[in-house]
């Protein structure tokens, strides 16, 4: 019985390799191939960041053997990582940190804790949102990731309608490193007026021309929900608000009652990551979109705020935010 | 209706260079209207499988959907040992991929793919059992699938032999129990070849078991 299951599962796998081909093999020069193509096929920017790949390989892939060591090879992906300067393209070494690209920024943000202890008059939260009063007119909400279940959002209508006395409302997306589109669209929806565009993708068409990209895809944004607020809104923005959070400080830019204060944002304009493997079980993530603003722009240098304010150390150690006191200015404006 | 083993394997060039394989007990349904010089036949299938490639880079559960309308006529034949049959098939294939890697992050693929392939049966009667082997191909096919970019929104295309092809081939044997009743043992297998934007090629090997009630 066991010679006839290994001869059918022997059958089934010379069968399945035939028709689909070959797996690539666990050497170091297969990984680096592996994820050198990857990346080749679909990666959208190396046109707007000017970004030879194929002078990257020829520099890179010599240092690669097959006696390469892990630690070598993870050295060396990881400057091809640093090259691409893109946050969505990633690689995930089993049971270690992940390969990325982290830039440092100032952080221009100290913590919900501390906007809660010296800002808020109450406080209500649930696992994705925060929100209070800072007066009788300004409301504060403060979202801290998009990548929670749809439903956690939902709140932004109890927010709405506990907040159907204020003039305006502080969004604070500071350090938000993003999430999914379902929720920053429910966020938005809220505050629509009617139905526009907010930002523009590009895509790549095929494998052969990498810098040859698709038109530009229009992404847009309109009300729903059973309540809408209308009054002024300022949405606060840092270095850290990154990805899904990017596309919500653009989907709420395109309203004429929305302004971003703070400092820009982080500048994923690779967007939209799809998941792949190399051979040793690491795994990938690749960018697939190019996101553009309004002006079919890639933000790659980070969204501009409307006012752009620092922190400063003199309002801090008045327990101020530098951003929010006039976050607070302008919506009462 | 029936149940059995399914052997699933699909290379998708779109997400990766490794094919994804494992198995699985599938549940089929299925209804025959056999006249005298005609036959239809309409099959529902459905599977959920855990998929792993050599790489072990990320897990993969497959859902996979099929549906398929046959129908045949009666070829003459001077032997009435041997019924040949020729006709044309519609299936419906729906596959849905959703992989995670162990950091958590996750992706989801799929595509809904239909084709039109003329068929040939042939029948070999052994008193009340019966014997029958089919081999269909597609000659024309609409996906629904994503563009180049995985990240686009699912597209219509109309895809010509150079785009879409497939090999199919199936054998039954029907094995009268009572009056009404037949049991039903049957291996398919399926190899769909996919080239629209990437190349996407699956192949299956069925095995199943059935229990067919007869109406008239």
């Amino acid at each position: 019985m066991r010679k006839i299951s290994f001869i059918a599962a022997l059958l089934l796998v010379s069968c399945t390799d035939f028709f689909l081909g070959k797996d690539p093999t666990n050497t170091p020069i297969e990984i680096f191939d592996e994820f050198w193509n990857g990346v080749d096929d679909c990666w959208p920017e190396f046109e707007s960041k000017r970004v030879n790949w194929d002078s990257i390989y020829n520099i890179y892939r010599p240092q690669i053997n097959q006696k390469t060591s892990e630690y070598d090879l993870k050295n060396v992906l990881g400057r091809l990582v640093n090259i691409l300067e893109d946050g969505h393209t990633t690689i995930y070494p089993k049971n270690q940190a992940k390969i990325g690209y982290y830039p440092r920024y100032d952080f221009n943000f100290y913590g919900l804790n501390w906007i809660r202890q010296n800002y808020l008059t109450y406080y209500k939260y649930n696992s994705a949102i925060g929100y209070g009063l800072i007066s009788q007119d300004v409301g504060y909400i403060y979202i801290g990731t998009f990548g929670n279940q749809d439903e956690q959002y939902s709140i932004i209508d109890q927010i709405i309608q506990d907040f159907n006395k204020v003039k305006g409302i502080i969004i604070d997306v500071r350090s938000n490193s993003g999430g999914n589109k379902s929720p920053r669209q429910i966020i938005a929806s809220r505050f629509a007026d009617k139905q526009r565009i907010y930002a523009y993708e590009r895509y790549r068409v095929n494998k052969q021309q990498p810098t040859k990209m698709s038109d530009f895809v229009a992404d847009d944004i309109e009300p729903s929900g059973s309540v809408q607020f209308k009054g002024k809104v300022a949405v606060l923005t840092n270095r850290y608000s990154f990805s899904a959070t990017e596309e919500f400080v653009l989907s709420m830019k395109c309203f004429p009652q929305i302004i971003q204060i703070g400092d820009y944002t982080n500048g994923g304009s690779g967007t939209s990551p799809i998941l792949k493997e190399l051979p040793n079980g690491w795994s990938y993530r690749v960018s697939t979109s190019l996101l553009c603003d309004l002006n079919r722009k890639p933000i790659r240098m980070g969204i501009e705020p409307d006012i752009i304010v620092y922190t400063t150390k003199e309002d801090s150690l008045k327990m101020k935010d530098s951003i929010v006191e006039r976050a607070i200015v302008e919506v009462l404006k | 209706m029936g149940t059995g083993w399914i052997y699933y394997a699909i290379k998708d060039q779109s997400v990766s260079s490794f094919t994804h394989s494992g198995s699985a007990s599938p549940v089929i349904f299925f209804v025959k209207a056999d006249g005298e010089k005609s036959k239809n036949h309409i099959q529902l299938s459905y599977a959920s499988s855990f998929l792993t490639s050599s790489s072990n880079g990320f897990s993969t559960n497959g859902q996979i959907g099929y549906l398929q309308f046959a129908h045949h006529r009666k070829f003459r034949s001077k032997s009435n040992n041997i019924l040949f049959f020729v006709g044309g098939l519609f299936d419906l294939n729906i596959n849905f991929r959703q992989s995670s890697n162990y950091s958590g992050v996750s992706d989801i693929n799929g595509e809904l793919i239909t084709s039109l392939s003329p068929s040939l049966l042939v029948e070999l009667p052994m008193r009340k059992d019966l014997l029958s082997a089919q081999v269909w191909s597609s000659i024309m096919a609409v996906s629904f699938q994503a563009g180049y970019a995985r990240s686009l929104p699912p597209q219509l295309n109309l895809l010509g032999i150079s785009e879409f092809s497939t090999i199919n081939w199936r054998m039954a044997f029907s094995k009268s129990l009572a009056v009404k009743w037949n049991l039903r043992f049957e291996y398919q297998f399926q190899l769909n070849n996919l080239r629209k934007f990437e190349t996407l090629t699956s192949l299956s090997h069925q095995l199943t078991t059935s229990v067919i009630f007869k109406v008239n």
